[in-house]
């Protein structure tokens, strides 16, 4: 298999998760097809190295994630700009199922990207602790914090 | 059907995934770019090992640190360009240390090396067929040398003594001085004065000036000192970039001039 072949492959074959997960970290969809963009440009670029990773796709959710950190303040910043002239939920996407999206809207983006890889991607604690460059320790907080406040708004949701 | 609510509450309201298709189809319009980016990727690193070639050959380790004398205040990984950044105990420090981490600019702007790659960079595309003339791939069987090789040419073993006409390579073999060849700044024609074991002398002249350099061992130990620019024809002083002192060992033609520091 050649190794456009091979990167196509794994592009087809992570990206779909990974839009997802960066859309509910980011809270938009384009931006999240934006950092991906940047970070599978990257892995493209040293595909010769990336491929030989035991998971190229970890490699390619790590830069994403941090490439995300930027775009969520400019999302952030551009959603209170939108909420200042057509009110509140309005903001989020509006392409796509924004149910996940506004639930979590609330939590601040560590709490938001933890609880994203570790309840979307699926990941260990140390997996997510790796994709965000912090401790497990730093993990586990952010998950405690973001289930403290879901929780009242699952069971909100719940009742309605 | 798992027990943890909020697992089933982000299955069940998530988005869907993109299915393969429209993967495809996404990874087709971004193709170009992609390749777009790893062709300059390459013209990089293939520059940049042009870079220390020429430098390496012209005046080795003194000309490498004159071009590397930039600002180089922000340390680079070069184990992870574009990688991963550094791990950070302190939950509260997460957004700022990610600032600092910042991918971007480790992948595109700066692929470090893995490298001199910044950007990230500084990589191994190396299955791929070289596009552009003169571009390192930075393969590992590739014959070329690439931006992370911390080798350098056999040539490199051999001492190097510069001036602004030209370098001398040398070197000390059973306590004797042996000269190796010369690189004359393009322009300049070298001429070796003398070469006797025990001292070497090259002469970088163009039409009006010449530079010297000489090595001269001196119990055991080559010291090295270059002159110049030292004006031809004339008796007058010229102000130049000779790095050593002016030394006293002149030829009998050659010009008088005044020391220049």
């Amino acid at each position: 298999m050649s190794d456009d072949a091979e990167f196509e492959a794994f592009f087809v074959e992570s990206y779909g998760g990974l839009l997802r997960t960066l859309t509910v970290i980011i809270g938009d969809s384009e931006m999240a097809a934006d950092a991906l963009q940047d970070a599978y440009q990257k892995a493209y670029v040293r595909w010769g190295r990336i491929r030989r990773y035991d998971a190229p796709a970890a490699w390619v959710r790590h830069v994403a994630v941090n490439r995300s950190r930027d775009l969520i303040r400019s999302n952030e910043r551009r959603r209170r700009n939108e909420e200042r002239a057509a009110g509140p939920d309005q903001a989020f996407d509006p392409d796509i199922d924004d149910s996940l999206l506004s639930l979590l809207r609330p939590l601040p983006a560590r709490q938001r990207t933890a609880m994203a890889l570790f309840y979307l991607e699926d990941l260990s604690v140390e997996q997510v602790a790796d994709a965000m460059g912090v401790s497990s320790g730093a993990v586990k907080y952010h998950l405690n914090q973001g289930r403290e406040k879901l929780r009242p708004l699952l069971e909100e949701r719940g009742k309605q | 059907m798992t027990t943890d609510p909020f697992r089933d509450a982000f299955e069940r309201m998530a988005p869907r995934p993109v299915d393969p298709a429209a993967a495809r189809a996404e990874l087709g319009a971004l193709t170009p770019g992609f390749q777009k980016a790893r062709r300059f990727h390459r013209v990089r690193l293939g520059a940049a090992t042009a870079v220390c070639a020429v430098g390496l050959a012209l005046g080795g380790p003194a000309v490498l640190g004159a071009v590397g004398s930039g600002d180089s205040s922000a340390p680079v990984d070069f184990a992870n360009e574009g990688e991963p950044g550094p791990d950070i105990a302190d939950a509260a420090e997460v957004d700022s240390a990610v600032d600092q981490i910042d991918d971007s600019s480790a992948g595109e702007e700066f692929e470090t090396p893995d490298h001199l790659d910044s950007d990230g960079s500084s990589d191994p595309t190396e299955d791929q067929p070289i596009e552009i003339t003169g571009v390192a791939d930075d393969s590992a069987d590739s014959s070329v040398p690439s931006a992370d090789d911390t080798t350098t040419p056999a040539a490199a073993a051999d001492e190097v003594a510069v001036s602004d006409g030209g370098s001398v390579s040398y070197k000390v073999v059973d306590g004797a001085l042996v000269f190796v060849n010369h690189q004359p700044v393009s322009g300049f024609e070298p001429e070796l004065v003398k070469d006797n074991g025990h001292e070497i002398k090259v002469r970088f002249s163009d039409a009006s000036v010449y530079f010297e350099v000489e090595i001269e061992l001196k119990d055991g130990v080559p010291e090295e000192d270059s002159t110049g620019p030292r004006t031809l024809g004339s008796s007058g002083d010229n102000s130049g970039s000779g790095s050593g002192d002016e030394s006293d060992e002149h030829d009998e033609n050659d010009e008088p001039s005044t020391e220049e520091g």
